[in-house]
Parts: structure tokens; C-alpha cells; sequence
């Protein structure tokens, strides 16, 4: 009976826990919001950067292909694989036509240089397929 | 004097506001916390709007096979604020964060042009697109 009686007093203290339990929980709370958001704004900067490369890639790949438009000067109604590497280890492969003075594109892949260099003989060989 | 005597096991004054004070001091700092995450998340949407926006202009732009379709095309005329033979500029804000784009276009030739892309909000630079070339031609892509 004196147990009993003792965790009976004990309960006095119930509203403290509580009370540290909920600002606990609280804290836990804040922080995965605070880290949700952080990770929120860093995908948001990795696609800015994305955004920029692609851009990039695009612009000197469409300059070098205007580039070898003019020089090469190729036959209408043929098709025409022309490769180059643009920037930052990035590789450009157009498949083309020219069909009554207009460029009709047929593929257009953007690779990493890195990713070639594993796969370069099968690339270099034509097998080398998205 | 036996009710005085229960009253004894009662918090004196001191007890009562050195508690509330840790309290309120704790629940401030969650608050910060609160207050910090919705702060960077603003921040991350912002960005991304202006993202979303200068990309969505230069892809339009890239779809024009002329200047003239520029001038002639609603969402860009009537936001031209400088014009000259070289150099179109242009200031488009959305009104949803109060984010302006300024979309600059230098006219290599007739066919060509480059352009650059700067987002701001209170003249604070969210976002700067590097300077693209394109080239008005037609282009069919047969591949989706």
C-alpha cells in the first residue's frame, strides 16, 4: 500500500512531461521543415546550374552546326550525321537532312564525355544507341 | 490552520515566472525555426518561378523564324521599353512574387541573335541566364 502510495504522489509531476514532450515534438517538427526547405532551395540552385549547362550545350552545338552547314555545303535529301564536342566534356550528335532549303533533324543526342569514354568503342563503332 | 497548511504545496511567484519564462524562451526559438524554414522556402519558389519563367521566354524566342515575329508577337511587344538596331530590351513583371525579367537581345543579323536573361526582385539578382545564341530557321524535329 505505501508502494502504491508513493507512484500515486508521483503523478503530481504528469502536466511537466507532457508539456516537454509536446515542445519536443515541436523542436522535431521545426527542424524537418527547416531541412525540407534547405533541400527545397538546393535542387531549386541544381537546376539552375542543370538549366545553364543545357543552354550552354545547346548554343555552341547550334553554332558548330550552322558553322558546318555553310562550310561543308551537304547534298539535299541526304542524310547527315554530324558529331562535335561542345563544352564542359559534353558530345553533340545531329542527324540531319536538307530538305528543300530547310534542316530537318532526325536525332540529336547530348552525351557526357565521361560516360562515352566508357562506352567509346561501341559509340565509335555506330552501335551506340540512347 | 489546517487549510493553511495545504496551501503550502503550491509554486510561489518566483517558481511561476522562472517557468513561464523558460517556456517562452523555448517556444521562441521553435518559432525562429518556423519562421527561418518559410523564409528559405520562399526563397526556393521564388527561384524556381523565375526558373520556370526565364526559361519559358527563351524557349518562345526560339521558336520565332524572324525579328519581326518578335515585335509582332503580344507578349513581347508590349513590353519593349528600348529599342534600337543592335540591342532590343525588354522587361516583363509577374505580378504573383513581383519578379521582373529583363531579356536582353543583341541582333548579330538578321538571322541571328543572342540573348541574355536576368530575373530580380527588389533589385536583387535571383537568377542570370548566360548569353544564348539563336538562330531563326526552320527546324522540323521529327523525333518527339
Amino acid at each position: 500500500m505505501k508502494l502504491l502510495r508513493k507512484n500515486h504522489n508521483n503523478e503530481s509531476g504528469g502536466a511537466s512531461v507532457v508539456v516537454v514532450i509536446v515542445l519536443m515534438l515541436l523542436i522535431i517538427l521545426a527542424l524537418s521543415a527547416l531541412v525540407t526547405a534547405a533541400s527545397s532551395e538546393k535542387l531549386t540552385s541544381k537546376t539552375q546550374i542543370w538549366l545553364t549547362e543545357y543552354y550552354e550545350l545547346e548554343n555552341t552545338a547550334m553554332e558548330k552546326l550552322i558553322t558546318y552547314i555553310e562550310d561543308e555545303k551537304p547534298d539535299e535529301n541526304k542524310l547527315v550525321i554530324f558529331s562535335t564536342k561542345t563544352i564542359n566534356d559534353k558530345w553533340i550528335e545531329v542527324e540531319f537532312m536538307i530538305v528543300n532549303d530547310e534542316i530537318v533533324i532526325k536525332k540529336w543526342h547530348e552525351k557526357q564525355l565521361s560516360f562515352i569514354y566508357e562506352t567509346g568503342e561501341k559509340f565509335f563503332n555506330g552501335q551506340f544507341e540512347d | 490552520m489546517d487549510i493553511n497548511k495545504k496551501n503550502e504545496k503550491g509554486f510561489t511567484l518566483v517558481e511561476i515566472i522562472i517557468a513561464i519564462a523558460a517556456l517562452a524562451l523555448v517556444c521562441g526559438l521553435v518559432l525562429q525555426l518556423f519562421i527561418l524554414a518559410g523564409d528559405v522556402n520562399r526563397r526556393a519558389i521564388q527561384k524556381q518561378y523565375a526558373i520556370n519563367e526565364c526559361s519559358n521566354i527563351i524557349e518562345v524566342l526560339h521558336s520565332f523564324n524572324s525579328l519581326d515575329e518578335i515585335y509582332n508577337d503580344e507578349f513581347f511587344s508590349d513590353s519593349i521599353i528600348s529599342n534600337d538596331d543592335n540591342k532590343i530590351e525588354i522587361i516583363q513583371n509577374y505580378h504573383i512574387y513581383d519578379i521582373n525579367v529583363v531579356s536582353e537581345i543583341n541582333i548579330i543579323d538578321t538571322n541571328i541573335i543572342k540573348v541574355s536573361i536576368n530575373a530580380n526582385k527588389d533589385e536583387q539578382i535571383l537568377l542570370e541566364t548566360p548569353l544564348k545564341a539563336i538562330i531563326f530557321m526552320e527546324v522540323t524535329n521529327e523525333t518527339p
